[in-house]
């Protein structure tokens, strides 16, 4: 059998389940956010905590199994800097506005909420943008490639904290592993019984959630945090081992590339986007790059893995009975979405990837891109919240 | 007795889950004419071969899963209830 078909048969049910932990987990960095500041509540943080710390600490495990060797796993480590800070600024302002995360953006538009189709066409209108104009005028891939080497790592075993921090021991990855991924659990944990606390306190009896139900198997019900974060978790790692004993590569997990692909997609039969497209010549930089759909993959594990999710997300709305075709009373929010659209797409390929692929996966790979994606992502979107309330 | 107004929209979803199926095949026509244009990246023809198998696979599942949503509406006649409410993109059970 070809080993291209089984990764991408195998990718497409990890879609599925990844779809729905989504819209039944309503795992959407955006809505986490929101829910605290506005209404103190953290239940969807507690389920991307969950899914942030097994998932990290399995991808340790493996790694120090040697289930995917190191050089396997780090083939596929970004490059982390600067441009992750940018990236991330742009894109949490970006998705602030829209009021949705890359994976919020699908389970939302998966269940009806046309403005997130809004939102979508907006990424892919301002990864053009980026493609065509910012890629190639700036001479981005040689910044990112040549720039000074404290604003940026190299890729690779360079940018690998267990090689970093402790040489070729096989426990490395484990210990690091250990680090993040125990960091989030405990703090998931804590949440968690927080949260529970003051629930009986209101209720004056004592309140426990469970974890799985019936009548969330059937998605009747949302998914307990613990259970949409065991999935979520579980879907990276399917991605991760079904990728490497396949075709021998380790792919991470990743939305906003395969919304470039789409573009590719949708353009194909109208524009030749490899031929003068995007040759512009800036003489004041060192080096004139392609436009920027030139140097990535026609598609990637991913570009399947997220049609199968929107698939996956609008499936379980229907089962569950949410889906709905919302429209949003002030017809604005279309113009809010698309501009905020556009912002997300321009920052997730700045930062090389949104809170997927640069966030979630910069743990997985145990590179900097996480933690340098983290702050700069926070304060966009705190940003954009108060931006909103100021004007609205 | 007429049936109660359909409030809520599953055909809709249905119909969404069709182009995503629709959309995977039209996608697997212009996998290799893409690549060959590539600088970076550019995937071998086993690669291309594979996925594009692959993407119209995925393609006929989807289309024949909004078939059988089709006919659970059908029999069911879920559609005819009401959806629950998610104005605020917060589940009701948030």
């Amino acid at each position: 059998m070809n080993p291209y078909f089984l990764e991408y048969a195998i990718v497409g049910i990890a879609g599925l389940i990844f779809g729905a932990a989504l819209e039944r987990g309503r795992m959407c960095f955006v809505l986490a956010t929101n829910n605290i500041i506005m209404a103190k509540d953290t239940k969807i943080l507690e389920g991307i905590l969950w899914a942030f710390g097994i998932s990290v600490l399995a991808f340790g495990i493996i790694e120090s199994l040697g289930i995917v060797p190191v050089q396997a796993a780090v083939a596929g480590v970004f490059p982390s800097g600067w441009y992750d800070l940018v990236g991330a600024l742009l894109f949490g302002f970006g998705i602030g506005l829209c009021g949705a995360c890359m994976s919020g953006l699908i389970f939302r538009a998966g269940s009806g909420f046309t403005q997130n189709w809004m939102q979508l066409f907006g990424i892919l209108v301002g990864t053009i943008f980026f493609a065509f104009l910012i890629f190639p005028l700036t001479n981005f891939l040689y910044w990112i490639l040549h720039t000074v080497p404290w604003l940026a790592l190299k890729g690779g075993l360079y940018d690998y904290m267990p090689h970093e921090w402790f040489g070729n021991a096989i426990w490395g990855p484990f210990v690091v592993g250990l680090i993040f991924g125990g960091f989030f659990l405990v703090l998931g944990l804590y949440l968690t019984k927080k949260r529970f606390a003051k629930i009986s306190k209101e209720r004056g009896e004592q309140y426990k959630e469970p974890v799985i139900s019936w009548d969330m198997l059937k998605f009747k019900d949302a998914f307990s945090p613990r259970l949409g974060g065991l999935l979520f978790a579980v879907v990276a790692v399917i991605v991760f081992l079904a990728s490497y004993f396949t075709v021998h590569k380790a792919a991470y997990m990743g939305v906003t590339t395969p919304y470039g692909s789409f573009d590719a997609y949708i353009l194909a039969p109208f524009i030749n986007l490899f031929t003068t497209v995007g040759h512009y010549k800036a003489s004041f930089l060192p080096k004139i790059s392609s436009n920027w759909f030139q140097i990535v993959p026609v598609a990637i594990p991913m570009t399947l893995l997220v049609i199968a999710t929107f698939a996956g997300a609008t499936t379980t709305a229907i089962l569950g009975g949410e889906f709905k075709w919302r429209v949003p009373k002030r017809k604005i929010m279309f113009l809010q979405n698309f501009i905020g659209g556009i912002l997300t797409g321009v920052g997730a390929r700045i930062a090389l990837g949104c809170n997927i692929g640069t966030l979630w996966s910069g743990f997985l790979m145990f590179s900097w891109a996480g933690l340098l994606f983290l702050p700069t992502l926070v304060l966009g979107m705190y940003l954009a919240l108060k931006f909103q309330q100021a004007i609205w | 007795m007429a049936a109660p107004k359909r409030k809520n929209h599953n055909w809709c979803g249905i119909t969404l889950i069709g182009l995503y199926g629709l959309f995977s095949i039209y996608a697997s026509f212009f996998l290799a004419y893409l690549n060959n244009g590539k600088i970076i990246g550019k995937l071998s023809n086993e690669a291309i071969v594979g996925i594009k198998e692959a993407f119209i696979m995925w393609g006929i599942i989807f289309i024949i899963g909004a078939i059988l949503l089709t006919i659970r509406e059908y029999v069911l006649k879920s559609g005819r209830k009401e959806a629950k409410d998610t104005e605020s993109g917060v589940s009701p059970h948030y």
